[in-house]
């Protein structure tokens, strides 16, 4: 389910024209002008690519901490937007897929980070079907 | 005798997994853009409202949502330079309107599509972007669209025939359709010379390389 949200959110960034996604990332403003555009071309692959490997339970232990990693990121993101009172109606998380208020996010997001906190820790219990487990000598 | 392993040896390594997954994450996301870029409109193709010179340099396409605070900076923001650089410039206008979170904006737009009707588009879009702030919270701004409508000498009678002809939303969620189509999904988004910017505080960067001296 983790490595699906991750799959959706990246592979909508992804499949559509960056300049969308940039200007979410700008919305924020909490990073520098070509730190932005970095981040806008770069970001989804992330998020598209852990996700996969979560899905797909491989490399396991690592792709579930660059997916918590991520969501902590965001998570203090949406934050400081929120504290700072900047006019963002939506998170732009999905794109253009699903519109989701950044008080339901925030919730969401607090979530999946202790779930995957659990994860981590009950790494063992994870692995069972997944492609780690079925490599594993 | 040696116990045997009756788990069987994996067909393929763990790194050749790895490979495998990436290519499909890295072929997934490509073919999806070809196939979406096969589906899209030509921006050049879709009829729109203009202003400026049409053998300028500098043609923007600009895709807005009248009650988006950022595309009436960005529309104002045009006008500006459009009276600073006639000949630079050649704007095209067309609809976006994002109901889901902009409650008065259709009908906003409707007046709007009406007043192009009557050839008065410039005079009505850009009092109703500097009043934006009055209509954009208003329980019912019908009243001050007909109050820009009356300042900029509309004929009243046909605007409200106009007002309740349902061709009139067809031709907004067509332009709406075609930005969707160009993978448009916020307001303001423009095309400058083709390319896609997204945001008013873009604009103004891409603006500043393109225009002799700047765009102040």
């Amino acid at each position: 389910m983790i490595g699906g949200i991750f799959i959706v959110s990246g592979f909508e960034k992804l499949v559509h024209p960056y300049e969308n996604f940039l200007y979410v990332i700008q919305s924020y403003d909490v990073l520098d002008k070509n730190i932005d555009e970095l981040t806008a071309a770069f970001f989804p692959w992330i998020e598209f690519i852990a996700g996969s490997f979560v899905l797909f339970g491989l490399w396991l232990s690592v792709s579930l901490r660059v997916v918590w990693c991520l969501t902590v990121i965001f998570l203090i993101v949406v934050s400081q937007a929120v504290f700072r009172n900047l006019p963002i109606h939506e998170c732009g998380c999905f794109g253009e897929l699903l519109s989701i208020p950044i008080p339901v996010i925030l919730i969401f997001d607090s979530s999946l980070i202790v779930i995957m906190t659990l994860l981590r820790r009950m790494i063992e219990c994870t692995r069972f079907f997944s492609l780690d487990r079925y490599f594993q000598k | 005798m040696g116990h045997k392993d009756k788990r069987p040896s994996p067909k393929i390594t763990k790194l050749q997994a790895t490979i495998l997954i990436l290519a499909l994450c890295v072929g997934s996301v490509y073919a999806t853009r070809l196939a979406l870029k096969k589906m899209r409109v030509d921006a050049g193709v879709v009829a729109s409202r203009t202003k400026g010179n049409p053998k300028a340099r500098i043609k923007i396409t600009e895709y807005l949502d009248f009650q988006c605070p950022a595309c009436a900076k960005g529309a104002l923001l045009i006008r500006d330079a459009l009276h600073k650089y006639p000949s630079e410039l050649y704007l095209e206008v067309k609809y976006f309107p994002i109901a889901s979170i902009h409650e008065n904006t259709m009908q906003a737009t409707s007046y709007v599509e009406c007043a192009a009707r009557q050839n008065k588009f410039w005079d009505y879009q850009y009092p109703l972007l500097e009043r934006q702030k009055d209509w954009a919270k208003a329980l019912k701004p019908k009243f001050i669209f007909q109050d820009i409508a009356r300042q900029v000498g509309l004929d009243m009678p046909r605007l409200d025939v106009c007002l309740a002809d349902e061709n009139v939303t067809a031709a907004i969620n067509r332009d709406r359709a075609d930005g969707k189509s160009l993978g448009i999904e916020s307001t303001p988004t423009y095309f400058l010379n083709g390319k896609m910017v997204v945001g008013h505080k873009t604009l103004i960067a891409e603006l500043e390389k393109m225009l002799p001296g700047g765009q102040h």
